[in-house]
């Protein structure tokens, strides 16, 4: 089998039934084992493109997981590889408890019980949930409920991981055990986010969507040295600057990658 | 925000704790079948069924305040029939009532009586039943006594959910009176109906979202789970004991065998 990305992309177009154009003309490509952020203000149309990288919505143009084109005949194996964990963890976790809701992928790929429940098992232990297999998701604090919702999805072992801002309403300590294990998951990630602070640890590879279209696509490094970029789509410089490589050029918006050599890539203000 | 839960007391350890989730709701359903279908006036069986309850009560080691709390449940709707009844025609059993002379009639105590002891039994049955096993044991438990998936799976829904919508609701409240929202009749009664279309929204919103979460691990509009735990003998031994003693109370008890 010869060589194929993750996640393919090409000219990618959604409109909602009530006419909102949520995504235009998007192309992306994530190799295998790459970690990239995927930022943007409110409405930009990420959560929108999540939700096509699994064949829940179905836009015009394609996209490709490990070169399967999503049909009919695929989604199945697709939504195995492709995990996604969404927004609010109490859409996630659905079941009576913990570990039914784990269990709920493997059961629905058909495994025989020693597998899921082994399954089950491991994915608890890698969000550091184990034991918490009988407890009620509504009995968790929502940190916990949290990781109970990636574990809900690790369990079907994807080999692409996407979370819809995992950040969102933890407090400083749990994001940081969240991105503890995230940082331990050895999968491809993309992962939605406006909080650049915690994409530093994660992701060397930033990709910036507004108004439906990606505007920019470059090293982490390089997002980050422009001020003006982030300030233009709504985002904030990360409180502290320690992290920032100090070879990194303050003005380097000349050299983001243009994406759409037609629309001039990066937008200039 | 603290949720008073169906299943408080389901984690405790005892011998009725212990027992499989299919023999508890076969036994208590079956008493509570039994009892119902006792006549009024076997006055000594009820007394039977009660004691058995009791002794049930004291294996599981539940705390009485809690079952007391949980009994006081049936007390309205015991009143209100207790309001009606001793109105009743002698010898019609909710035939009309009789306001002007406010006469008792015996036979309206004895509905009074009949539906005073049967209620209590029966919440006490569920108060043992679900306080003693965990909802989703419950769950699983009516699952494998080949009740239909799909009520299984709503009532699943609705319990998992209903913590969700009171927070929601509490939310909306606090929100609402922080703004100084006082219940001044016709004109509020807007603002109530804005709330209550509010969380129909947010709620039809949340089953959307949650079919997407559903979809995304390979739901395909068939539920499948693991196979439970079996019944064990010891289950079945104590179900059978405690019912052959509930139906031979039921038997003596009729014939006044007691007395
Ligand atoms: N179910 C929907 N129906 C119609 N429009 C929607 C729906 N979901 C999102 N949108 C619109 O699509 C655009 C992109 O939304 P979304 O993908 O949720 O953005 P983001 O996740 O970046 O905040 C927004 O304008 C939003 O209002
Ligand atoms: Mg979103």
């Amino acid at each position: 089998m010869h060589h194929h990305r993750a996640i393919e992309i090409t000219n990618l177009c959604y409109i909602y039934p009530d006419g909102t154009e949520a995504l235009r003309n998007i192309d992306l490509s994530i190799e295998n084992g790459e970690s990239v952020a995927l930022v943007g203000p409110n409405g930009a149309g990420k959560s929108t493109l999540i939700l096509h990288l699994n064949g829940l919505l179905r836009g015009e143009g394609e996209v490709r997981i490990f070169g399967l084109p999503i049909n009919d005949e695929n989604v199945r194996e697709i939504r195995r590889r492709v995990g996604v964990v969404f927004q609010d963890p109490d859409d996630q976790l659905f079941s009576p408890t913990v570990f039914d809701d784990v269990a709920f992928g493997p059961l629905n790929m058909g495994l025989p019980r020693e597998e899921v429940e082994r399954r089950v098992g491991k994915a608890l232990e890698a969000v550091g949930m184990a034991g918490f297999e009988k407890r009620a998701a509504f009995h968790l604090s929502f940190g916990q409920k949290k990781r109970a919702a990636i574990a809900t999805v690790l369990s079907m072992e994807p080999d692409v991981l996407v979370l819809d801002e995992p950040w969102g309403n933890l407090d400083p300590r749990g994001r940081r055990g969240l991105l503890n294990v995230l940082q331990s998951l050895p999968v491809t990630r993309l992962i939605v986010t406006h909080d650049l602070f915690y994409t530093m640890e994660l992701c060397d590879r930033v990709v910036m969507m507004d108004g439906g279209r990606i505007i920019a696509d470059a090293p982490l490094a390089q997002i980050l040295a422009d001020e003006g970029i982030l300030e233009e789509h709504g985002l904030e410089l990360p409180q502290t600057e320690l992290k920032i490589p100090p070879t990194a050029d303050r003005k380097v918006r000349g050299n983001l990658r243009p994406l759409h050599p037609a629309n001039g890539g990066v937008k200039e203000a | 925000m603290r949720h008073s839960y169906l299943d408080s007391f389901s984690n405790l350890d005892s011998p009725i704790h212990r027992l499989e989730a299919r023999a508890k709701i076969i036994l208590f359903f079956a008493l509570v079948v039994v009892c119902v279908t006792t006549p009024a006036k076997a006055y000594p069986a009820f007394a039977g069924y009660l004691l058995v309850l009791l002794v049930l009560l004291f294996l599981s080691r539940l705390p009485l305040k809690h079952v007391f709390k949980r009994a006081l449940v049936v007390v309205p709707f015991v009143l209100m029939v207790a309001a009606f009844i001793p109105f009743l025609k002698t010898g019609v059993i909710g035939g009309g009532y009789n306001l002007g002379g406010m006469t008792i009639s015996q036979s309206g105590l004895l509905v009074l009586w009949n539906v005073v002891v049967k209620s209590s039994v029966g919440v006490l049955s569920m108060i043992l039943l679900s306080s003693t096993t965990p909802f989703d044991g419950l769950l699983k438990g009516f699952e494998r006594l080949k009740v239909p998936h799909i009520f299984t799976t709503i009532a699943a829904f609705m319990y998992r959910y209903s913590f969700v919508l009171v927070d929601e609701a509490m939310r909306m409240k606090q929100a609402r009176d922080s703004r100084n929202f006082k219940g001044r009749w016709i004109w509020d009664a807007k603002v109530i109906g804005h709330m209550i279309g509010n969380l129909f929204m947010r709620s039809y919103e949340r089953g959307e979202r949650v079919y997407l979460a559903m979809l995304a691990r390979g739901y395909d509009g068939r539920s499948r789970t693991l196979e439970g735990e079996r019944i064990s003998t010891a289950d079945v031994f104590f179900v059978i004991t405690v019912m052959t003693l509930v139906v031979l109370v039921r038997i003596l008890g009729s014939r006044g065998m007691f007395l």
